[in-house]
This record gives C-alpha cells, structure tokens and sequence, in this order.
C-alpha cells in the first residue's frame, strides 16, 4: 500500500503525538533494575491504591451531581431552570486548584469562613479539608461541568418515542428508566466520565494542596526535586500503563453500546412536576453553584479587594499582571490554533477514505496523548528537545508544543465528528460542478464544518489556560503564564497576590465558556462519537 | 491570511518575554529574591529577567542548557545544589573586593559559587497547643512517643531537609539516620508537602503542634499580619556543648559558565555581596548576613536568647561539618530517603 503525499501532514502529526510516550518508555527501559524493584516494593503500590481511589470517588460523584443537575435543569419543572442552564457550566472558568487554594483558607482552621462566621456569632469549626475527602468534593466540583454538559445535551435529544414503545409494552416508570432512559445516556455519561477520570489523573495542583498524594504529584516531585529521572520515568511508565487501560475501557464499553441518537432533533416533553420538592431541588441547584462558583470567586473577590489597601507587593504590578495575561492569552490561542489546523487533515483522511489501514493507524497512535497527564508530556518533551534541540528546550515553543501534544486529541475528536455529520455528497457536487480541491474546502467544508473546530478550539483554549504542571516545567525566564503566577503567589502564602491573576483567568475564560454553552449540541455529539 | 497570523501571533509571543540584559534563576522563593532584584536594577539600571523555581529544576535546566545558557545567575536556596553544579562544570569563577568579603567556609573553595544568606534549622512550635518545657530540645527526641503524629515536616523534595539528613549523615552516620527516619516515620510524623511555607502556616493555624523549618520561617510566621496566628515560638535544637548543635547552611549564588553578559553578572554577583543587599536578606527575611559590616536582626538573636548584637554564628552551637561536602553527599541521602519513603 503506498501512500501520497498529501498524506505526509497527519503523518507527521500522528508521529508528533506518539514522542511523548516514546521517549518515556525508552528513557524507563534504561532504568536501574533495582530502583524499579524499590518502587513496586513501597511506593507504587500504595500510589496505585490512593490513586485509584480518588480517580474513582471523583468520577462517581461527578457522573451522580452532573447527570442529576441535567434532568433538573432539562426535565423538571425546577424554578430559575432557564438561568441555571448556562450558569451550571461555569464552574470551568476556574481551574480546580485555585477552587482548591480558596478552599483550604475558606475551610482551614483560623481561616476566612471560621471568621465569617465568627463575626457572625458562630463559634464552629469547620469540616477538616485536607486529605482524600477534600480532595474528592474539590475534584467534584470543579468537573461535574463535563458530565453536566453532554449529558444535558443527551437529554434534550432523547427519543421520547422509545419510551413510549416500552410503556405500550407494559414496563412500569422504574423499569423505563432503567433499561430505556439510562441506556441511552450512557454513551454521554462515559464520555464525560473519562473526561473527568483523565482530568483527575493529570491533574497535580489539588492533590499537592490537599496534601492527598498521588502519582501525578508524586512525579512532579521527582521532576522538579531530582537530577536524574529515573524514578520519575519509571513512574511515568506505571501510570500511563492505568490511563491506557482507562482510555481501552470506555472506548470498549462504549463501543459495544452504540444506542445514540443520530437525529439531530429536539423534542419537547413534558416536564415532571417536582411538586413539594421544588423548593428543596432549588436549593441544591442553588448551594451546587454556591460552592463550585460563588464560593471560590467570593474568596478570590475578598481578597482582591484586600490587595488593594496593600502597597508593598514585591513587584507584581499591574504592567507584570497584563504582560502574564497576555502570555496566556497568546500561548492558549496559539496551541489551540495549532491543535486544530493539525486535526484537520488527520481527521479528513480518515473521514473521508475510511478504508485505509494507515489512517487509522495514525488516527489511533495520535489519540495517546489523550491518557498523559501534563506533568509526563512536559518531561517526555524536555528529555526529547534536551537530546536534539537544547535550544528549544524550556522556551515558549516547548510550552506550546506541551499544550499541543496535551489537547491534540480532543481537538481531533471534536473536529473528527464535524466531518463525519458532513455528507461527502456536498463536497462532491462542488467538485463537479468545476472547484478545486481547496476552492471546495473553503467554500463548501470550512463554513460548514466551523462550529466544530470553534468547539474544538475553545476546549483547547479553555484547557491550556488552566494549564499548570507543564507551564511550571517548561516555561523560559520572563514568561510567566498567569496559573504561574497564581501558583508562585499562593504556594508563599501571598493569596492577596494570588487574587488578581487568578481572577483575570476567570475573566479571560468567561466568554469562551459561554460560547462553549450555546454550543452544547455540537460538544456533545464530539464528545460522544469519541 | 491564517499563516500571516499565526506569524504575527509567534512573534508576538516571543518578544512578549520581558527584554532584559541578565537573566537569573532563582531557587530562592520570588518574595524572597524580588526586593534584591529591584534594588539591584534601581542601583544599576539592568534590567533583569527572573525565573524562580525548585533549585534543582532550574539546576537541571542549567546543565541541560549547556554549552549556550540562558540564564547567567543561578541563586540556589543551600549549597548542595551549587556544590553538585560546580562538580559539572557549570559556573564560571569569580573573585573580587566584594566577594572577598564573604568568610571562606561560607563559599566555594576555588570562587564558582559565594554564599549570599546562612540559615539553621529549627523547630517552630504553637504555643496554644505545647508548653515549652515539654518541647524536645535533641533530634533524637524526635521520635519520643510523646511527641506522636504532632511533628510536620517537609517531604524529601526539599533541597534545605535534603542538605540537613546529608549533615546529619555524617555526623551519625548512614544506618543511624536511616534508622532515626524510620522511627520518624513510625511516630507518624506528618509530611505535608515540599514547602516550609506549609509548615509553618500550619503550626501557625495550630494545626500541628510543632513543624521543623528554617529558622527564618519562624520570623516569618510572627510577622503574619493576624495575630491569631502569631501565638508561635522556635527551638534550636542539640545545643548543648556535649550535642551536635543545628546545622547552618547557606543560600548561595553562582555566574553559570558560558554567560554572555559576563559583565553584568559579575556586577550582580558584587551586588549580592555588597552591604545594601545583605541587609535586605537580614531585616527583609530575617536570614544571617554573611559579611561582617551587617548586622544580623535583633529579634533574630533575641530568639536565641543573646543580647541584640551578637552574631548569630556565635550565639548558635553550630553543627560541625563543611558545606562543599553536601554536593557529593546528596546522592545517597537521597537513596536513604527513598529507601525510607520519606513522602
């Protein structure tokens, strides 16, 4: 089988995809045997345990909190529904650990609530926040947005004809539900839960405040604390091994479960009446939002105000503030740029010429990043960029080849499922009717297809502004993303610091997650095609 | 078009970075590090260009970097990591008036590194929480029983507790310290994170009774603007003429080889040396300035329990080992805190 020219771009891209796990296999291959026998004797294990469990505590919590909201929102007659709708997926304007620096001073002991309500005449100490609990509420409820979005999504295109057939049949309301109604979400509900379950696995800032440890943590640690990388590649190996055989799983699971709806239709049901529990329903919708988002940005607020009255603060002015915005801004557009204009041929050639080995070959080995959290990728890619371009290495084109790497494929998946809901008959037509090639890409496919790569470039953007582990590693002297600063400022203890970038992310990622909201039906059918 | 703009948008990004005619890492906390910065480019004119982080991150990227750097100062927070970089090859060295200044044992024997702040470990305790005539006045009572689950400490990924295990390696040598870290960790000592912020917050908020720290993070936690966290007091430990006294390392800074702003570094490293910075490092972080026209803080002495006016070096029992030894010591002391999983 010989392959084009043409095809050399997804090629490159896949194999631009696969280095990151290369390079971490062949660093641990040359491994010292007995580091490896001194892990597996204490610390993986127990890594493997703490891991595990917090990844699946999360992913339960946040499958039961975003499927519930969804129903509230999308099935019931629950009061302030139409404002909840959007303002529910704005908790991921807030990367989770800036939710969790705000949490520990909110709920730590001597901390802002024990004050709140100190000046309020409650004497009472708060529930401990650190540890695995902690940790699992924060996780919650910073990515319970993920399930809610597909999920709702799902839920408004639900097929109520199915349901009616089984009642015709004689099922009873719980068995309807059962074997009718959750089914058809599940596909929704998996993919978002692996959202969730890779989020977690890759995410290091929680844990590390939590002080719950785990292998992201545990590798950043050897990353950051050793000259040599051994036990961090080695741990590496483990960890990308269970995200391997997480990504296998649902991809099996869902798979074997295709039961999704392909009309692109919205139907209107009737909404149940929630009856005396309205009242308690709003509440929980309400107290939902309170601590994913009011909470957080109160705390950020308050201290925000207080940085106001403080003078000497070492130097992070306002010039310093918008130089890291501006950072931010730049990096994340430009990675979410490049993702997609990468996805594009990749995604054509498998689209359109389904029957080549190689595409799927590419399309596949490009989907491994998926599974690698940050903190690998950043020391796959300066091993790499170390070995054969040191003077790319720690620059700003490593950081974004970072955020590439890491969104590349969502942003292929995304962009993947716009193409696959385009007839290739429209393409064709404009073919006959004498255009070229590129005349029938750009005046036929782009405009057709631009909703998907808007959604794909916005959840590229999103992510790489919440970027942490790698911006840590990665980043050149002077280009401080604005997770750096947060992260630099709250680490010292300086939260008055902390405040103005951290808030300047929420209001930098407010707009795109708002589109990202009204955009919910293409989200969703990407997301679930995965 | 799309193309003119990502250019466009490259460029941008590249010349976003900060212009500036020296470039420093530093391993020193950026509080900790910016007030001798701006003071140093409000005295010269250069501007510098700062990336903070863990000292052996930015070591690392040192030696990865190498032969073109792109940094030209490495300021590391204790003197194993500077020791371990000067073993590669990687400083230039240096000698002038100013660095002369510095006494012998707190430098590099053949000038690659100087040595700009000392500090010794200590144990901060909250006063709600423990009277202080049942604190622990030895390493070894550490690990009493009494003290069960109330010691927090740092894990294995700080560079100052890594120095401090390789000292106290050698005066008690490997299986003795293994097996005081063991029985550490049998007494459930709380390892909260690689931060000594951590630590002494955490005593402060009184979550733990007592925290082990650079001296300095004590001074730190007493300036906290609240008061409610303030209620805290510190303990040298091993003072006794017969003990080993508390280990004194330095923080320290170093010209990394193949610079091309030679003339600016060697400026910053004068700079460091120089009355005007020593002073910030003593009154600004309550650290030991290492020249003699420098006092150290007096509530820093008074802490000790000395008249205002005393060097701190003289008024402390200090532990009795070389700090270029810490260089080829890390090796095993970090083998020795894997071995015990210190995490």
């Amino acid at each position: 089988m010989r392959m084009s020219l043409r095809r050399l771009p997804a090629v490159l891209t896949a194999l631009l995809m696969v280095v990151p796990v290369v390079a971490t296999l062949i660093y641990a291959a040359s491994v010292d045997a007995s580091i490896w026998i001194r892990l597996w004797e204490n610390r993986i294990p127990r890594l493997f345990f703490t891991s595990m469990l917090l990844v699946a505590a999360v992913t339960v919590g946040s499958i039961v909190l975003g499927t519930l909201l969804a129903f509230l929102v999308e099935r019931t007659n629950l009061p302030g529904r139409k404002i909840f709708r959007p303002l529910l997926i704005a908790p991921l304007v807030t990367p989770c650990f800036i939710i969790a620096i705000t949490y520990v001073n909110f709920f730590g002991i001597r901390g802002v609530g024990q004050k709140m309500f100190g000046a309020m005449g409650i004497n009472c100490n708060l529930p401990n926040i650190y540890g695995f609990w902690g940790a699992v509420g924060i996780f919650v409820l910073g990515t319970f947005p993920y399930v809610y979005t597909i999920v709702l999504a799902s839920l408004s295109r639900l097929d109520p004809s199915l349901s009616e057939a089984a009642r015709c049949l004689g099922a009873s309301r719980r068995e309807r539900m059962w074997r009718v109604s959750l089914p058809l979400l599940l596909p929704a509900i998996s993919a978002g839960s692996i959202l969730v379950a890779l989020y977690v696995f890759s995410d290091f800032g929680v844990v590390s405040i939590l002080r719950y440890s785990t292998f992201v943590n545990m590798i950043y640690e050897q990353i950051s604390g050793r000259y040599d990388f051994a036990v961090a590649s080695s741990l590496s190996t483990v960890l990308m091994g269970i995200t391997f055989i997480l990504v296998f799983f649902q991809d099996l699971l869902t798979k074997k479960r295709q039961f999704s709806n392909t009309k692109n239709k919205r139907y209107n049901l009737p909404r149940l009446d929630l009856k005396w529990a309205r009242l308690p329903a709003f509440v929980f919708v309400f107290a939902v939002l309170g601590f994913a988002l009011i909470l957080p940005v109160g705390v950020l607020l308050y201290w925000f105000v207080q940085s106001l009255g403080v003078d000497s603060v070492w130097g992070s002015n306002a010039r310093e503030l918008f130089r890291s915005g501006f950072n931010s801004l730049l990096i994340s557009s430009l990675a979410a740029t490049a993702a997609v204009l990468l996805a594009l041929p990749l995604a054509y050639w498998n689209v359109r010429d389904r029957n080549s080995r190689w595409g799927k070959i590419c399309a596949g080995a490009s989907q491994l990043g998926v599974a690698l959290p940050g903190v690998l990728i950043a020391l796959a890619l300066s091993l790499v960029l170390g070995q054969f371009f040191p003077r790319l290495n720690f620059s700003v084109t490593a950081l974004f080849l970072a955020f590439v790497i890491h969104f590349f494929a969502k942003a292929y998946q995304m962009t993947r499922a716009g193409l696959i809901q385009l007839s290739p008959r429209v393409e064709e037509g404009a073919r006959m009717l004498g255009c070229s090639p590129v005349q029938t890409f750009w005046l036929i496919t782009r405009p057709l297809l631009t909703p998907a790569l808007m959604v794909a470039w916005i959840f590229v953007f999103l992510s790489s502004m919440r970027e942490l582990a790698a911006s840590l590693l990665l980043r050149p002297a002077g280009f401080d993303p604005l997770t750096v600063k947060v992260w630099i400022a709250a680490s010292e203890g300086f939260y008055e610091q902390a405040a103005a970038p951290a808030l300047l992310i929420v209001i930098l990622s407010l707009p795109m997650v708002m589109i990202m909201a009204r955009h919910q039906g293409q989200y969703q059918s990407s997301l679930e095609s995965t | 078009m799309k193309h003119l703009i990502i250019t466009c948008l490259i460029l941008a990004t590249y010349t976003s970075t900060a212009v500036a005619d020296l470039t420093v890492f530093s391993g020193r906390k950026e509080p900790l590090i910016k007030p001798v910065i701006e003071a140093f480019t409000a005295e010269t004119g250069i501007e510098v260009r700062l990336k903070t982080g863990k000292s052996t991150a930015l070591g690392q990227q040192i030696l990865q970097e190498q032969p073109r750097p792109t940094a030209d100062i490495y300021i590391a927070k204790e003197s194993g990591s500077l020791e371990y970089l000067r073993g590669k090859g990687a400083f230039e060295t240096y000698e002038s008036r100013e660095t002369k200044r510095i006494p012998e044992r707190f430098k590099a024997r053949d000038g690659s590194w100087i040595g700009v702040s000392g500090r010794s470990r200590a144990l901060i305790y909250n006063k709600d929480l423990i009277d202080a005539s049942d604190l622990p006045q030895s390493i070894e009572e550490l690990s009493d029983r009494k003290y069960r689950g109330q010691i927090a400490a740092v894990n294995a990924g700080n560079e100052s507790f890594i120095a401090w295990i390789s000292g106290l390696r050698l005066h008690m040598g490997d299986e003795a310290v293994a097996a005081w870290l063991k029985a550490m960790k049998k007494n459930k000592i709380q390892l909260l994170s690689s931060s000594h912020t951590d630590i002494r917050k955490a005593v402060g908020r009184a979550e733990y009774p007592m925290g082990l720290i650079n001296h300095y993070y004590y001074h730190l936690q007493k300036r906290e603007a609240d008061e409610e966290l303030t209620n805290v007091g510190v303990v040298y430990l091993d003072q006794k003429d017969d003990q080993r006294g508390e280990l004194v390392n330095v923080s320290g800074a170093a010209i990394v080889k193949g610079t091309a702003n030679m003339t600016q570094a060697r400026q910053f490293i004068d700079f460091l040396a120089s009355p005007k910075a020593q002073d910030l490092f003593a009154n600004a972080n309550f650290e030991f300035p290492l020249i003699a026209d420098v006092e150290v803080n007096p509530e820093v002495v008074a802490a000790m329990g000395c008249e205002p006016g005393t060097p701190a070096l003289d008024c402390l029992h200090v532990m009795d080992v070389h700090l270029d030894e810490f260089g080829s010591q890390m090796k095993t002391t970090l083998e020795i805190l894997d071995e015990v999983d210190w995490y």
